[in-house]
């Protein structure tokens, strides 16, 4: 009879104890998404070394419009930099153009009295040695964000749908370091944890 | 994600007050979510919720016994249970449907970025999290490879919902009515109805314990012990969106020793189906469309009564014309036959009867383990023509 006591009891204590641990549907029904953006990154008419600015705007895409007022937490996880098109004042073929570095920055933006204000410029990543016929067109370069970074969008998203991409090119490696490039047409694809509450 | 979190709490419903959904049904009685929600098509939603449907079914079907013992005479009773679930890490993570032509160099480069890893040109499937499980792997795409504009493209970058690191839930409370028969058998019954805006959701719940060791005069009176079968049916039902039926059948035994203390044991086979339909707004309708392909009928050829509809549909088609998956660039509706993991579960437990009170704990070993715990109360009695206060 003690042996069954003893059964009940433990059974009693482990059931209390699995029910307060225990998650409600209100946890179930949290949603966090992985949000998806893209943009195109020009570097037009300049020499290298200098840097691209693109100022990404999160209204241009639904799922941000759609809950923007309930977000409660987001973060840049990584992203993927590829180049769609680029050509040289001098017409370099693709294959003998390599940047000795391509560096990643963000630019969290304020909003005060309806004025954008850029903020300070926080790294997201670099490749070096970076050559362009292994970046043409392509989905494996992907760079992942530290928290530190990453997390510097969850509070500025909540005030402002803007924040500032920059792509700042080294000069090429090899001869012609400091070419003149027509365009540079990049592509970025860039995923977004968004948690929102209600 | 409003839209997420709506569908994701009408498929929780059967778990939570009813009363709380916010849904919007059309003329059909089908729950409509706008036409831009393009986060799930069907396959993967079924997926991503096939471990909570686990957890309905399985709550469903819990608690249908105790202890084997049932007396030869007439009563009513009330048994209020609560269970808890153990989510076990294989419900963590399902294999998600990639749009065809994923793994087509010829049309694009893809790659997903897992634990540090990157993995080129995937096809077919990709692990991600279901509701319980944790971070999902978005799929980088680069299309087209050669030649073309990437903004004409339906092939692009596509994130997944993350779960939400459950690995324990609970459900609702259960509160049945509990009638015994002077045949020694049981009959309990659930209901749990309320309003969600114009319709109404049901969950009906019939079950039946029959008490047959003393037909084959398995046991002596002193060993008390006893042997039942069980059965149970239950729908659950919201207007056309969900249609959920549930059924199980077991044989249970206890033994008792004395001073209101029993053991009890029990194997069930279960099961729970049925369908789950969501429309979209606008969506897809068979008229709309030349026969056995995806093109839009011109204008002039679509039944004239439809063609308010018609425009409608096309210009909501362009909410999701990137969309690699076909049903959503269609607007065809969310609809899934409701599967769950489990099948079978074995359980056991104590019960500790006292005046008319019985309380009863039981742990349970199923496809998600599970614990469960009640008070049940006998409220009358009568026995041999004779009604007995308890």
């Amino acid at each position: 009879m003690k042996n069954i006591k003893y059964i009940l009891l433990a059974l009693i204590s482990t059931f209390a104890i699995f029910s307060i641990q225990s998650c409600d549907v209100t946890d179930v029904t949290d949603v966090t998404l992985q949000l998806t953006i893209d943009f195109d990154p020009k570097f037009e008419d300049r020499s290298v070394p200098d840097s691209s600015i693109e100022v990404v705007n999160l209204e241009d895409y639904p799922e941000y419009n759609d809950n923007k007022d309930d977000i409660e937490d987001a973060e840049i996880l990584h992203f993927n930099y590829s180049i769609n098109d680029i050509k040289t004042s001098d017409n370099l073929p693709i294959d003998s153009i390599e940047f000795e570095k391509v560096t990643f920055y963000l630019i969290p933006t304020v909003t005060d009295g309806g004025n954008r204000i850029p903020g300070q410029r926080y790294k997201l990543g670099e490749f070096e040695n970076l050559k362009v016929s292994d970046y043409y067109k392509t989905a494996k370069h992907i760079i992942e964000v530290g928290d530190d970074v990453g997390k510097l969008i969850s509070e500025q998203i909540k005030e402002t749908p803007y924040f500032v991409f920059v792509t700042e090119y080294s000069a090429l490696k090899g001869e012609n370091r400091d070419n003149y490039f027509d365009y540079i047409d990049a592509h970025v694809d860039m995923v977004i944890r968004v948690k929102t509450s209600e | 994600m409003k839209i997420i979190k709506t569908v994701l709490f009408l498929t929780a419903l059967t778990l939570v007050l009813p009363s709380l959904m916010k849904a919007e049904f059309n003329e059909k009685g089908i729950f409509e979510i706008s036409s831009d929600f393009s986060a799930f098509n069907s396959e993967n939603f079924k997926g991503y919720t096939k471990p909570l449907f686990t957890t309905i079914g399985q709550g469903a079907q819990s608690n249908l016994f105790s202890v084997a013992n049932y007396n030869d005479s007439y009563s009513i009773g009330l048994d209020i249970s609560l269970s808890s679930t153990i989510i076990p890490g294989s419900q963590g993570t399902y294999n998600a449907m990639l749009p065809a032509a994923f793994g087509d160099t010829s049309i694009m480069d893809n790659a997903i970025y897992k634990n540090g890893q990157v993995i080129r040109n995937i096809s077919g499937t990709v692990e991600q999290p279901t509701i319980y499980g944790g971070s999902s792997n978005a799929i980088y795409v680069v299309s087209p490879v050669a030649g073309g504009d990437p903004a004409d493209s339906i092939y692009k970058t596509i994130g997944y919902n993350e779960g939400n690191n459950i690995s324990t839930m609970a459900s609702l409370p259960a509160i049945q009515l509990v009638f015994g028969l002077p045949t020694q058998t049981e009959l309990r019954f659930r209901y749990l109805g309320a309003p969600i805006d114009e319709e109404m959701y049901n969950h009906i719940a019939v079950s039946a314990n029959q008490q047959v060791d003393q037909w084959f005069d398995l046991f002596e009176k002193d060993d008390n012990m006893a042997l039942a079968i069980h059965g149970s049916y239950q729908f659950m039902t919201l207007a056309e969106t969900i249609d959920m039926n549930s059924w199980a059948a077991g044989v249970h035994f206890s033994k008792g020793f004395g001073d209101g203390l029993s053991v009890y044991t029990g194997i069930q086979l279960e099961d729970l189906g049925g369908t789950f339909n969501v429309a979209r707004q606008n969506g897809y309708q068979e008229e709309f469309y030349i026969s056995g392909t995806d093109e839009l009928k011109p204008f002039n050829n679509v039944p004239t009564e439809l063609q308010a509809q018609y425009v409608a549909h096309v210009a909501a088609r362009r909410d999701t014309e990137n969309s690699p998956f076909e049903e959503v660039r269609l607007l065809k509706p969310i609809s899934f036959d409701i599967e769950t993991f489990t099948n079978w579960r074995f359980t056991v437990g104590g019960a500790y009867e006292y005046g008319i009170m019985e309380f009863h704990l039981d742990i349970g070993y199923a496809s998600q383990m599970f614990l469960n715990g009640g008070l049940r109360l006998r409220f009358k009695d009568w026995a041999n023509n004779s009604e007995i206060e308890n």
